[in-house]
């Protein structure tokens, strides 16, 4: 690790605050939803590939099949499991200004993750991604205050089976920022993610109340869990790392064909995972996310741009259960490359941040469906996100700005550019830095190339203080005895 | 034989939300009258200033300024209707503005074309003016044509032949008064009432509307203001529109702009009130900044200045044409105008504007891609597919199929996907080629604009209908001629 002398400052966060956030779904509706994935979760269960799973729900009274792995779980054990789920808790950053409150009063914009393809700042050239990627992307992150917690965009895949640690380590070493650290692993090389987060938080306590980093889980659609990850979960849940279980039903192949069926699959998925860490760890902070996608009816393709406002569903569906809910809206989408339709993709899903309120949301900097990195495109979908905040944040009104006076001595058919007014105000607004840019000669510059040179000079001058070096050295340690552990179970 | 129009989609404004507080619109109304009262406003017209000192305006006959006290505006204010009809060929193409729904309406008045087949930037055309026409006519989100480029090759009756090109290409409302030398009005009135069929009709189901734009700060056109007392007369709606600039023609705070906008409007409807009461109009108040190092005209100032204007509309008792606009200021078809188009569509059910959108233009309303219009259709056709409303029907969680494939299996051979998986309306933008590579969505978005101006012809008007127009554009040839 390179020492510095002197780091950079990173700026306080903004969370995204709006007084707009709207309903689509009602009370009643709502609760019909939650009583299908009551019926669900009683009547057909959820294949659970672990003893340990198993042994937890046949413990706490649920219907347990040990030769399928399917757990069928009676609503009112579901209701109280849930119970003991926190509406809100607190996201660690590694000062106190970087903690994101996750209680509904504010969203949180996150970087998108996790791609395996980046267009190389400098040979402009397609790789595959690297921990070094990462990394920098962490360190540019860490200068964007609107971005509050960071998800490595890209797999660190130089490291193979020790990738998930190593995109860790990239991001705790690299921003000041809430990571999302914790990804399935195999079981063994879990404890080692807990201890670098116990490295950074300083102790067990310290990381129980703001934990470093959080979690997250994918469950299989239709209606199942994965081994390793439901373990790791469990591992994580135990140290007091939060945990979002993350459901990505496919409506006409792995779901229903109708959104709400959909949505019932995902969410008997995500709450399946959050009851069993409630059971086996009553209070441990969990978070709730489905994204659902349409099958292309004639090529079996990947729709994610399906005609119905599931997400704003989803994020009222996360409420319902109190929990917090990571979705709602996002501005990464599925063009292959910056252009009209990455920026209208942007722009559209900025818009619905606000709208749906989501705890974290947003998820910026990636193109084609999540799988490609264009460094530039983090600075693209960062502006796409002010101006939205701008515009949506509310509207402080004063009234002595309507400047009657100044009108007054002006008066009809004249102009104001000489008014002492016009001189105070006219720089108040903030215009963004990569439109109307011009060349030498006074030609616009392609906002692109502006958002690549932006990149590029965050990248060299944004150096974010470092951890303390015992807790680097530590971490280092740590990394050394999973690559060990890695070696020992392949 | 021609083609089926098909109808017209409003969005709802369920998801409609408030910025300023009824309180703060009130606050800002106050401003608006003060001005009024205390500053007034410029009105080059004899006839315009013998109205207002007929009703007890205060008027200046040498300064040609107006200083309306407050009870008098809103004495006028208050015969405004809050709710109208702008009319379609047809019932179903009719456009009521009562603040339920919002129309999406193309953009204008651009003046270069990028030519469909030469892909070179050109002049625009009266003939431009009808392709955009027929083919805005099949796309069901635009209810509301606005020729989108001037026909420049007709001079001094260009804004006739705007009117012309879009009766005679679509069976949608069109914008067709603009301001003309006042001897050319009563010609746009005829041509109106020509498709209307009587003046009775012209009233009740107005086929075309007007717009006027007002000059900041605090002044008004003379031509226009003329113009919009022969509409009213003939009842053709109408809308001031206010551009005021913060820095230059407005004050450089979005509050000030806005009262300064709100005045100017405001007191050209308080005319057309005085004159006929009653007579529909419409509020319109678009603010823009100069920037401050170049002077420079930035449209997107990011305050949400299109939502305030809606919401003073509407405080004043009228439909407001404004709110969420898709409006480019980027000159290409790139990032930046992707940007405009995907978030300026999401806040056209918010803002919930009567008339918004503003479809088919970039570089500031001036340059006209054909095939913008296909990008900017399919993304307000997004935001409505998720923002129109959903409607909830329990038995769409269809727990009896997904129970019956339980855990690990998969929805592929149910009846229940056959039945759904064809429900949905997939992006028309997301295509592959031969080889399964994703296309260009501008790609597409030609051919499809090319298709459409290909096979997409709706009903022409009645011979006899054709023929009078063609009298009444000759008449107004001769007289604008001498």
């Amino acid at each position: 690790m390179k020492e510095v002398d002197t780091y950079s400052v990173t700026p306080d966060i903004i969370p995204f605050t709006s007084p707009f956030k709207s309903e689509l779904l009602t009370q009643a509706e709502l609760d019909a939803l939650k009583r299908g994935t009551l019926r669900l979760l009683d009547e057909v269960g959820v294949h659970f590939p672990s003893r340990v799973a198993l042994e937890i729900f046949a413990n706490h009274g649920a219907r347990v099949d040990l030769d399928s792995e399917i757990v069928r779980i009676p609503p009112d054990l579901v209701e109280r499991a849930m119970s003991t789920a926190p509406r809100s808790f607190v996201l660690g950053g590694r000062e106190e200004r970087f903690d994101l409150v996750l209680d509904g009063s504010c969203s949180y914009l996150c970087t998108d993750g996790t791609g395996v393809h980046v267009v190389d700042p400098e040979t402009r050239e397609q790789r595959p991604s690297r921990k070094e990627d990462v990394a920098r992307m962490a360190r540019v992150c860490d200068a964007l205050p609107l971005i509050g917690f960071f998800w490595p965009p890209v797999s660190a895949q130089d490291y193979g089976r020790t990738a998930p640690l190593h995109q860790c380590h990239a991001g705790l070493t690299n921003t000041l920022k809430h990571v999302r650290g914790g990804m399935t692993v195999p079981p063994q090389l879990a404890p080692y993610v807990v201890e670098m987060a116990m490295a950074v938080a300083g102790s067990a306590e310290a990381l129980r109340q703001r934990p470093p980093i959080c979690a997250n889980i994918c469950t299989i659609a239709p209606l199942a869990q994965d081994g390793h990850g439901i373990e790791t979960a469990l591992v994580y849940a135990e140290a007091g790392i939060p945990t979002s279980f993350m459901a990505m039903p496919t409506m006409g192949s792995t779901a229903p064909a109708t959104p709400l069926g959909a949505l019932a699959v995902g969410d008997a998925e995500v709450v399946s995972g959050m009851v069993l860490l409630q059971l086996a760890y009553p209070g441990a902070p969990v978070f709730h996310s489905i994204l659902v996608s349409l099958m292309e009816p004639h090529t079996g393709g990947y729709v994610s741009m399906v005609p119905v406002f599931w997400s704003m569903m989803a994020a009222q569906l996360a409420h319902a259960w109190n929990v917090p809910s990571l979705g709602g809206a996002r501005v990464s989408g599925d063009a292959l490359d910056v252009s009209w339709q990455s920026g209208s993709e942007g722009g559209f899903g900025s818009a619905l941040i606000p709208l749906c309120g989501s705890e974290v949301t947003g998820l910026l900097g990636l193109l084609g469906s999540a799988m490609i990195l264009y460094p530039e495109q983090m600075i693209l979908d960062y502006e796409i996100c002010k101006f939205a905040y701008d515009v949506l944040h509310g509207f402080e009104f004063d009234e002595a700005d309507m400047a009657l006076d100044v009108i007054k001595d002006v008066g009809p058919r004249s102009h104001f550019l000489t008014q002492k007014h016009t001189r105070k105000h006219i720089r108040d607004f903030r215009l963004s830095p990569l439109l109307r840019q011009k060349d030498s000669d006074g030609n616009l510059r392609d906002p692109r190339e502006v958002a690549l040179e932006e990149f590029k000079r965050l990248d060299e001058a944004h150096h974010p203080q470092p951890l303390p070096r015992e807790a680097l050295a530590e971490l280092d340690r740590i990394l050394a005895a999973a690559e060990r552990e890695a070696e020992r179970i392949s | 034989m021609y083609s089926e129009t098909p109808d017209i989609i409003p969005f709802p404004t369920s998801f409609k939300s408030e910025l300023l507080t009824q309180a703060e619109l009130e606050t800002l109304k106050g401003g608006t009258l003060r001005l009024l009262d205390e500053v007034g406003v410029h009105f080059p017209s004899r006839k315009a200033l013998e109205i207002f000192a007929d009703h007890g305006a205060k008027v200046d006959m040498d300064t040609e300024i107006v200083r309306i006290p407050p009870d008098l505006v809103e004495e006028a204010m208050s015969t405004a209707p809050r709710s109208f009809v702008l009319g379609g060929r047809e019932e179903r193409f009719d456009l009521l503005l009562d603040g339920s729904h919002s129309y999406l309406a193309t953009d204008g008045t651009g003046v270069h074309v990028i030519d469909l087949e030469t892909r070179e930037m050109r002049d625009s055309r009266k003939e431009d003016v009808a392709m955009m026409a027929r083919v805005c006519d099949a796309l069901p989100l635009i209810s509301f044509y606005w020729p989108l480029v001037s026909a420049q090759d007709y001079g001094r009756t260009a804004p006739l032949h705007q009117c012309h090109a879009g009766l005679t290409n679509t069976l949608k409302h069109v914008r067709g008064g603009m301001t003309v030398p006042p001897q050319l009005a009563p010609y746009v009135v005829e041509m109106a009432m020509a498709v209307a069929g009587s003046a009775e009709a012209l009233r009740q189901r107005p086929p075309i509307c007007a717009n006027f734009c007002t000059i900041a700060p605090l002044a008004q056109d003379g031509h226009s203001i003329e113009n919009a007392l022969t509409y009213a007369e003939a009842g053709i709606p109408m809308s001031f529109m206010a551009m005021p600039t913060m820095g230059s023609t407005a004050p450089a705070t979005p509050l000030g702009a806005l009262v300064v906008g709100d005045a100017e409007v405001v007191s050209g409807m308080v005319l057309v009130q005085l004159a006929y009461p009653g007579a529909p109009v419409f509020h319109s108040n678009y603010i823009s900044l100069m920037h401050p190092r170049t002077g420079a005209y930035v449209a997107e100032v990011p305050i949400p200045l299109g939502w305030m204007a809606v919401q003073m509309a509407h405080a004043w008792g009228v439909p407001s044409l404004g709110g969420g606009s898709v409006s480019v200021d980027a000159t290409e078809i790139g990032w930046s105008a992707g940007l405009d188009t995907g978030a300026g569509a999401m806040m056209v059910p918010f803002y919930a504007g009567e008339i918004c959108g503003y479809l088919g233009l970039t570089g500031s309303s001036m340059i006209l891609y054909p095939e913008h219009v296909i990008l900017q259709h399919e993304m307000c056709q997004s935001a409505y597919d998720l923002l129109h409303g959903f409607e909830f029907d329990a038995a769409d969680m269809a727990l009896d199929v997904t129970a019956k494939v339980g855990p690990r299996g998969h929805f592929l051979a149910q009846k229940h996907t056959r039945k759904h998986i064809r429900d949905f309306r997939l992006p028309l933008l997301e295509q592959e080629d031969p080889d399964g590579n994703p296309r260009d969505a501008r790609e597409v978005a030609l051919e499809e604009f090319k298709r459409l101006n290909e096979t997409h012809h709706p009903e022409p008007l009645p011979d006899e209908v054709s023929v009078e127009l063609d009298r009444i554009l000759a008449a107004a040839e001769r007289v604008a001629g001498g």
